[in-house]
């Protein structure tokens, strides 16, 4: 009777020693599969970042070759600095104004261009033009468009009675920043366009249709049914445009760079010039810092908000 | 509640025409459904009495004003769809609710209407849910309830159980038939399905290519199909069509296989005209005395009835459908016999041959 249960427990214990050795080489494939994706995120991602942290505490600086360990020296020096103020609000006001046009104005086109019409086809592939334009050639098309004395826009705003005389678009601190606001909803709006309209297109039309049925007119539609389905999407589409354009760089740094009078100034184009200008690497780093703490922020906001919405919609 | 005519309807899209000059007269409170294979166009005939497609030509009166170019909101109807097209942001409450919200009727009133439709509809307790949270057959349910809670001149349904099980399909057309009893509203129902036409039907109407092929009550479609078409596509299991010629002075048709089966009545062919006969499954009878013989190649056993398969001498199948299980085996020649009452003659275009007495 006792010699039983232990001959059974033996032979248990031999089962689950072999079962143990299977469930070691099971836990350690996926690890492996993993293994190449995490050391190329480590070295052209976490790494840098983490130098960049690194560099961030020093005094660093290429051209008297001091490079000793500061603290947080840097960081004091940049709450202090209205330069960095000034180029991080001109950031988040071209972020948010851009972000918002650009997703307004990309919904509108979508609605538009869901539509069926003679030619749909065709506009739908000129749209993206503008968005495959280089940023640079960009730049350059809006600096003569926008020119101050040669310009076709002020020619046109004056023609119509908008204007009484010739605006200096960038080339004056009150309109700087508005231009580069216009030139990259233009370049940016198509693309927003087409992923939104990728969302509405996964609105089933019965949906549609059986509002139409319930009364709804085509605003009511909008409102009440294809927004709220699309309001993920949304907030997804909204925040890679946000994130992308908080970097904002070559428009700015083609078009006015940073200038007149720092109106235009934008944390990439500041680090870059006390970087790669003044070879500062140490406040360099801090300001980058800085940059990446900001979008981190702005990605936890609304990564937060997409997360809670998806939970509602699918919980 | 109101009557609704179809006038001369023609739907193209672009070159090609899905439905062809279709005349149909839908009375007060009538049941009409719209059956037809696949592609047929009952979708289409049912949209453009929706709004939601644009009538080629011809007209559709509602309440006996032109519709054509009323959109589906000022036309004061109700559709239940295939997918049924639940909100899914909305509650089951605020899907019923929806068209009320549009309507600007006042939020008491329109509370009072969901909770009855949903009591009628045996919702109650899933008002607060989301479609996802629902089943096949509740969610189903609360395409009605949107439906119902308008208390529309018209309800189009569109294939609304194809998503269902069998014992769901048969429980909810049930209910469906009942709530017309109950409503007395118009109901224009399109199916595929020919069990769910007899069954839930006041009038059915067949629709084949986008043409109507016949329009009838269920036991008047059974009785007299016009063509063979309609013979084929109403009952289950199918009629047994037979190619044969005129014989004995039209006094009979002679099968392929050169049995005769007498007619109670005279043929209006010449010698040797051409015609098919169709018999249906149970006015094939097995009898010692039978003008027809053949070889038992399957016998299906339902409970109450029988099906049993059989090849004629020259291979021809046909159905025989006996009421309980007759001792017949696999392999067993059999001679059956044909009960008139159940033999349907049809000339080589198709078209029925009309019996004695028959208008
Ligand atoms: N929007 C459309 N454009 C072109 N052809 C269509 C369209 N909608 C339906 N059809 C065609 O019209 C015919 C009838 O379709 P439908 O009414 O959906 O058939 P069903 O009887 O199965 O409901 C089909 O041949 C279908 O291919
Ligand atoms: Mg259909």
């Amino acid at each position: 009777m006792t010699a039983l249960p232990s001959a059974g427990l033996a032979a248990g214990s031999r089962r689950s020693k072999r079962l143990g050795r299977r469930s070691r080489a099971e836990r350690w494939a996926p690890l492996l599969f993993l293994l190449p994706a995490v050391v190329t995120l480590a070295t052209v991602s976490v790494y840098p970042v983490l130098d960049g942290m690194r560099l961030s505490l020093r005094n660093t600086m290429l051209s008297t070759q001091e490079d000793e360990f500061v603290g947080l020296a840097n960081y004091l020096r940049l709450t202090g600095d209205p330069q960095f103020w000034s180029a991080w609000q001109h950031t988040m006001l071209f972020t948010a104004a851009s972000t918002l046009l650009e997703t307004l104005l990309g919904m509108a086109m979508a609605v538009v261009l869901y539509e069926t019409f003679r030619g749909r086809g065709w506009v739908r592939a000129a749209m993206l033009v503008p968005w495959a334009i280089p940023t640079v050639v960009t730049s350059k098309m809006f600096g003569w468009l926008f020119d101050g004395q040669h310009g076709v826009v002020n020619w046109l705003l004056m023609q119509a009675g908008l204007i009484d005389g010739y605006v200096n678009w960038y080339g004056d601190s009150r309109t700087a920043l508005l231009t580069i606001i216009i030139a990259d909803v233009w370049k940016t709006t198509p693309f927003m366009a087409l992923l939104l309209l990728a969302g509405l297109q996964t609105v089933p039309h019965s949906l549609v249709e059986a509002a139409r049925i319930d009364g709804a007119g085509p605003w009511q539609s909008f409102w009440s049914i294809r927004l709220p389905l699309l309001f993920t999407t949304l907030l997804i589409a909204g925040m890679f445009r946000a994130l992308d354009a908080f970097r904002i760089f070559d428009l700015v740094y083609v078009l006015t760079g940073g200038g007149p009078a720092d109106s235009t100034e934008v944390l990439s184009t500041l680090s870059y010039k006390v970087l790669f200008s003044g070879l500062d690497f140490g406040y360099g780093s801090a300001l980058s810092a800085a940059m990446f703490i900001t979008e981190a922020v702005i990605a936890l906001g609304f990564g937060l908000f997409i997360v809670r919405r998806m939970r509602r919609d699918n919980g | 509640m109101a009557p609704v005519f179809l006038k001369s309807i023609t739907k193209a899209y672009g070159a090609f025409e899905a439905i062809h000059d279709i005349d149909l007269e839908i009375e007060d409170g009538a049941f009409v459904v719209l059956v037809g294979p696949s592609g047929c166009g009952k979708s289409t005939l049912l949209r453009m009495i929706a709004g939601l497609e644009t009538i080629s030509r011809g007209e559709v009166l509602i309440d006996g004003e032109v519709m054509n170019d009323v959109p589906p909101k000022h036309r004061d109807i109700a559709m239940v769809f295939q997918n049924y097209a639940l909100y899914p942001h909305m509650t089951v409450a605020e899907n019923m609710g929806f068209a009320l919200r549009l309507a600007k009727v006042p939020a008491a009133e329109a509370a009072e209407k969901i909770r009855t439709s949903a009591a009628v509809l045996g919702l109650t307790d899933l008002l607060d849910r989301y479609p996802r949270q629902l089943s096949g057959g509740q969610r189903q349910r609360v395409a009605m309830g949107r439906a119902i809670v308008r208390n529309p001149k018209v309800f189009l349904f569109d294939e609304p159980l194809s998503n269902l099980d069998a014992a769901l399909r048969m429980q909810m057309r049930v209910e469906i038939a009942e709530l017309h009893q109950k409503l007395g509203t118009t109901m224009i129902y399109v199916t595929h399905d020919q069990v769910e036409a007899m069954t839930l039907a006041t009038k059915i109407a067949v629709v084949n290519k986008g043409r109507l092929e016949q329009v009838a009550s269920p036991v008047r479609l059974y009785e007299r199909p016009q063509n063979l078409f309609v013979a084929r596509f109403i009952g289950s299991p199918q009629m047994n069509i037979l190619p044969a010629r005129a014989a004995d002075g039209g006094g009979a048709a002679r099968l392929l296989d050169g049995s005769r089966i007498a007619l109670p009545w005279p043929l209006p062919l010449g010698e040797d005209g051409e015609l098919s006969v169709g018999i249906r499954p149970e006015a094939l009878l097995i009898a010692d005395d039978g003008a027809l013989g053949g070889r038992v190649t399957l016998a299906e056993h339902l409970g109450g009835l029988t099906l049993v398969h059989i090849a004629l001498t020259d291979g021809a199948p046909v159905v025989l459908q006996a009421v309980g299980a007759p001792t017949v085996a696999v392999g067993d020649l059999v001679r059956l016999r044909v009960d008139p009452a159940g033999l349907h003659l049809f000339d080589p275009d198709g078209r029925r041959i009309a019996k004695p007495g028959e208008s």
